[in-house]
């Protein structure tokens, strides 16, 4: 049997333009929602999100490349590069044939370049070259693979706000099932757009008030939205022995990753919870672990209302007695909600967390809600031995996925 | 003085190395641009130099006869 480690991190996202800015803001409890710079608010109802900082597209590419790229493919490149770097692959003798890309987007760059009126008005003509190169969300790895040299499988795992987490949970079984040594697996959004934004807004899912403070509150009382985030998380995923053959860094191991549809709602949880708790039984049961070994669960937490109960819900249902004394957090609190690419940068938000025996807290909270009665480490951190911890996503569509993984490779599955 | 300006332009945009841009040097086959490449590099030379081509007027295979085409554009314009 195969075993699947990680052994390079990268990410860009609201609150830093690397893994290590990220972790020490995400450790100390920064927020990175601030006033929306990317367009006029004015007369826009949305005012805040949580917007990537101070990235300036020429800093890491050539105005050639620039034109070639929407905002989310940068934001995806730029992570896999980093945690292709951090796994210092461009050194080592692999067969890039057998080195892939599983690396999705929830919208991809379509929005920035499909300006409907210019089609409406008849003008055809004024579509841009660049709607097609841009706009389609397999472009998304396919510039990553170009990057990388990355011959092996190139696919865009496209589950909505499971994305991230999906595109790791299949480059891992890609690597189990023998395709690929090495995977590069993650997720990229931008979507902070007028049309992106008000998408959301429309179906009441944004979150609305004049307190940037309250804005993101997972699991508190009085959470009424997400607040929209944007950016890329990135892992390099590679098989055990491939990783000690070449004495790799390995942050740790995927031990299981299980993923369910409620086949019941486009936007609902399937109140039954079946699906969504089976998704995290069957990955625990993959991993040989018993809930109870869990130390910390990194939550989909969105802040909106349904979400936050349901999920409580599920992970009651999944851990029993145990769920009163399980760390639960929502870095979403911190990022915004990053979409496609929360479940990628959550993933290296725990290989950091558990590399750091520092559990992240949930900022913001303050008003507690009898539905959602568990320990979401309110406000601050705590240090924390971390042996296990899972990633729970949930996308519109009813994808429920979870990873399980681990700070240690030795004890399990030999 | 003019092919000058486009190979240094050519060879920071494009990521070539200067070396390999020559007059004769064939866009496509020589430089490795493709299809896209060119529409890209046809909006960045209409950016960099200021001015606009006619769609009709792309006639263009090697890095000559880009610096051609600008030449021509910027006289007539001037």
């Amino acid at each position: 049997m195969k075993r699947v480690v990680i052994t390079g991190l990268g990410a860009i996202t609201p609150v830093g333009n690397s893994v290590n800015e990220m972790w020490q803001n995400i450790r100390n409890g920064v927020s990175g929602i601030d006033k929306i710079t990317l367009f006029d608010t004015s007369n826009f109802p949305v005012k805040y999100a949580a917007e990537v900082k101070n990235y300036l597209a020429g800093d890491y590419f050539k105005k050639l490349e620039i034109k070639k790229m929407a905002r989310v493919t940068q934001f995806a490149v730029i992570s896999a590069q980093q945690a292709y770097n951090d796994a210092n692959l461009e050194n080592a003798n692999i067969d890039r044939e057998r080195f892939s890309v599983f690396f999705g987007s929830g919208a991809g760059g379509g929005v920035e370049v499909n300006d409907y009126t210019n089609i409406c008005g008849g003008e055809y003509k004024a579509v841009s070259k660049m709607m097609i190169p841009k706009g389609l969300i397999n472009m998304v790895p396919a510039n990553i693979a170009i990057k990388l040299k990355a011959y092996g499988t190139c696919i865009p795992i496209v589950t909505a706000c499971s994305t991230g987490t999906d595109c790791i949970g299949m480059g891992y079984r890609d690597i189990l099932q023998g395709y690929s040594d090495v995977v590069v697996a993650g997720g990229a959004e931008a979507y902070i757009t007028p049309v992106g934004l008000s998408g959301f807004n429309v179906i009441g899912a944004i979150a609305n008030g004049s307190n940037p403070d309250r804005l993101s509150i997972p699991f508190d009382k009085e959470r009424n939205g997400f607040v929209m985030g944007e950016g890329a998380g990135a892992i390099i995923l590679e098989e055990l022995e491939h990783a000690k053959k070449r004495n790799a860094k390995i942050y740790g191991e995927i031990l299981g990753y299980a993923t369910s549809c409620d086949a019941y709602s486009l936007v609902a949880p399937d109140i039954s919870m079946k699906q969504g708790a089976r998704a995290i039984k069957t990955a625990l049961e993959n991993s040989n672990l018993s809930p109870d070994k869990i130390d910390y669960f990194n939550a989909h937490g969105t802040g909106t209302k349904m979400n936050d109960s349901y999920e409580t819900k599920i992970i009651k249902e999944v851990f029993g007695e145990y769920s009163g004394k399980l760390p639960i957090s929502s870095t979403k609190s911190m990022t915004g909600h990053l979409l496609g690419a929360s479940g990628a940068v959550e993933a290296v938000i725990i290989c950091k967390a558990m590399e750091d025996s520092y559990i992240p807290p949930t900022i913001g909270y303050s008003v507690p809600d009898e539905e959602c009665d568990l320990d979401y480490v309110p406000c601050v951190g705590r240090s924390a031995n971390i042996d296990y911890a899972v990633s729970n996503s949930l996308g519109f569509g009813g994808h429920n996925s979870a990873l399980v993984l681990s700070k240690n490779i030795q004890q399990h599955k030999d | 003085m003019l092919f000058e300006e486009l190979k240094e332009k050519m060879s920071e945009e494009l990521d070539i190395d200067k070396a390999l841009i020559k007059p004769e040097s064939e866009l496509y086959a020589d430089l490795g641009l493709d299809s896209l490449d060119m529409y890209n590099f046809i909006d960045l030379i209409e950016e960099e130099f200021n001015i606009s081509i006619p769609y009709d007027e792309i006639d263009i295979s090697t890095v000559q006869d880009v610096a051609d085409l600008i030449e021509r554009l910027q006289k007539r314009s001037a």
